[in-house]
């Protein structure tokens, strides 16, 4: 009995001192953790508040937050470690926090984080959604994890390309549901004219570049569609 | 996402396997025999689905401790006690199949298929019956893709294959090849 | 001095682990997407490779028979645990990338096996040799197969682009093309390892007929 005592008690004391050594590693890398959470989420709300068709930021420079708290300012809506608001309808979520920027021009911008189901599992995006007071459109959107895509397939929504087809979404297409173009029975857009057009009413033509990869931008949409329904709850009347 | 999707999800769309690379080594080790790797099989699923539900139930108090960042220490040395428990437990209750696995039943330690499963559960914020759901679907995965390999290889071994194929280099090409025939599920699951 | 040169060599080429020795197959075939992608699941595998040789070789006098295997699995995972924190932090895009493999650098047989086999018996200095060796045989084997991957799946090559999309044989970034290509190299350093055992034969033989004539 003394012996099996005596082995457990060396065999703790080894285990204490490795996690007594790492948790001093874990205090050193927990500010340049945050740091680099953080500064890849500030990157995607700068992406997302830049205009994909001139290329200009729509903030004040000075309005970009540089640390956490200042990023807090800029909250919106918020459900303490909750999602926001789940849809059974799109099989998707509206992520807690989403935060609101007031653009140069005078015009409110709407900064949701939201996911959908993709080919392996959830795709996660953060859009931007741009209201004038009368309308909204869904001015752009960046793809933040889509780890569950197949590399070389599904894994191509995160490409420039790509995300491009999902761009300046007007309010029409966004209260249709929107439908990758595969979905909604009607050929593909052959010229930038028609994408417009198919845009207008909700179809996002994708499948010449996500080609046997239908399941990963139909996740994307409908996490846009999860996004829209919130959206239409949450500021009802100002559309 | 419901459990079902989660469940065919990890046999087929996403096997553990041969599209997750997790289990390669016991893959390539225990496959010669269709029987050791059904037996292999169900020793890999019980301590599978018995992990993930102890580790997910520590996260949860490691989290609260604040401590999560010891989950990997933790966690591993959960499953290399579990598998000490199924060694013993194995050896009195059916001597035969203890033999025939040999050296690859404490080698379920360091099955990378474990390790990376408890972690997954974790990483994609799993509840309880998720987390049970996905151990099945990816011991059954597991399961799958080696008894289909050990009745490939039984058969590779009547084959006449060139002298630097013999080994290792076959056995991958022919995991390419089930592997090729696994990325045809693709698309299976419609929502 | 011959004696330390091969301890370093022998786990680049001959004992190499990936090719010969089979070990680490899943980061092997899970990381090695593109060249960097290798390189860097190499480097942290050799990071935690030498520190964890260094750690069990200091204290394999104070580690009781019986519990050995606990001891080292708590060491290296306390260096896995260590190196995921730093690259989450200072590494992050590659840290992404690499994502649940970092971890699972826990369970790489090659790590335990080389504790268990070499620094649990060896000195310090011997133990750093053998964790280079072994490391950079790891790494190097996990770079040619991404760059192989790369170059014929994605025209690039460390990103670099090399023609572009005149030429993807996409299947290579697939799950299949990683067991193909694996398989495809191990037969190559099989068939090198054939025909230098040829050669010393042949070369065996004719010392013997050249002593028997003299």
């Amino acid at each position: 009995m003394g012996n099996y005592l005596k082995t457990g008690l060396t065999l703790m004391a080894f285990a204490i001192v490795v996690a007594v050594l790492l948790a001093g590693v874990y205090t050193i890398t927990e500010e340049p953790i945050a740091q680099a959470e953080l500064n890849v989420k500030l990157e995607s709300i700068k992406t997302v508040l830049t205009d994909p068709v001139s290329g200009e930021l729509l903030i004040e420079e000075s309005d970009i937050p540089g640390s956490q708290e200042k990023l807090n300012e800029k909250i919106w809506k918020e459900n303490d470690g909750e999602n926001l608001y789940e849809s059974k309808k799109h099989n998707g979520y509206c992520a807690s926090p989403a935060y609101e920027f007031t653009l140069k021009d005078g015009r409110t911008a709407y900064i949701l984080n939201g996911a959908s189901v993709g080919y392996g599992g959830y795709v996660t995006i953060m859009c931007s959604f741009i209201s004038d007071g009368d309308s909204m459109e869904m001015m752009r959107l960046e793809v933040l994890d889509y780890s569950q895509e197949t590399p070389g397939l599904g894994a191509k929504i995160a490409e420039e390309p790509v995300k491009e087809r999902f761009f300046n979404i007007p309010e029409s297409g966004l209260e249709k549901v929107l439908v990758v173009d595969k979905d909604s029975g009607k050929s593909p857009a052959q010229t930038y004219e028609e994408e417009k057009a198919h845009k207008k009413e909700g179809i996002i033509s994708v499948s010449d570049l996500m080609t046997g990869a239908t399941i990963t931008p139909r996740g994307v949409a409908n996490a846009i569609n999860t996004m829209t329904e919130y959206l239409e709850q949450t500021t009802g009347g100002d559309e | 996402m419901n459990v079902f999707l989660i469940f065919m999800s990890a046999i087929l769309v996403n096997n553990f396997v041969l599209q997750r690379f997790l289990g390669i080594c016991p893959f390539l080790g225990v496959s010669k025999k269709t029987d050791t790797a059904v037996g292999m099989s169900l020793a890999v699923i019980f301590v599978m689905v018995l992990a993930s539900v102890i580790t997910w139930l520590l996260n949860g108090v490691l989290v609260l401790m604040g401590l999560g960042f010891l989950k990997t220490i933790v966690f591993i040395l959960v499953i290399a006690s579990l598998v000490q428990f199924v060694e013993i437990f194995l050896k009195k209750v059916s001597p035969g199949l203890y033999e025939a696995l040999g050296i690859f039943l404490p080698l379920i330690t360091t099955n990378c298929a474990i390790l990376g499963l408890a972690l997954l559960n974790i990483q994609n914020n799993y509840g309880l019956l998720e987390t049970i759901f996905n151990a099945l679907g990816a011991g059954f995965g597991f399961g799958l893709a080696l008894i289909l390999f050990a009745g490939i290889r039984e058969q590779l071994d009547f084959a006449d294959i060139p002298k630097p194929f013999k080994g290792l280099a076959g056995t991958l090409i022919t995991a390419g090849i089930l592997s090729m025939a696994f990325v045809g599920f693709s698309g299976m699951i419609k929502l | 001095m011959a004696k330390k040169q091969s301890e370093l060599t022998n786990g680049m080429f001959s004992n190499n682990p990936i090719f010969v020795q089979a070990l680490g197959m899943c980061p092997t075939l899970a990381t090695t997407t593109s060249a960097t992608n290798g390189l860097g699941m190499g480097m942290a595998t050799l990071a935690v490779l030498i520190m964890s040789n260094i750690v069990i070789s200091l204290i394999r006098k104070l580690v009781p028979e019986k519990i050995r295997i606990p001891v080292y699995i708590i060491i290296i995972a306390g260096f896995v645990t260590m190196i995921d924190l730093l690259m989450h932090g200072f590494l992050y895009d590659l840290w992404k990338t690499l994502g649940l493999f970092i971890p699972l650098i826990v369970v790489n047989c090659l790590i335990l096996g080389r504790a268990e086999s070499f620094a649990s018996q060896n000195s310090v200095f011997k133990s750093i040799l053998d964790a280079l060796g072994m490391g950079l045989g790891f790494a190097g084997g996990l770079i040619l197969l991404g760059s192989v991957r790369e170059i014929l799946g994605a025209g690039t090559w460390f990103g670099l682009p090399l023609w572009g999309d005149a030429f993807n044989v996409f299947i290579m970034i697939l799950p299949p093309g990683a067991f193909i290509t694996l398989g495809l190299l191990a037969a190559m350093f099989n068939w090198m390892g054939i025909s230098r055992e040829e050669k010393k034969k042949k070369k065996a033989k004719a010392a013997k007929k050249a002593g028997e004539t003299a």
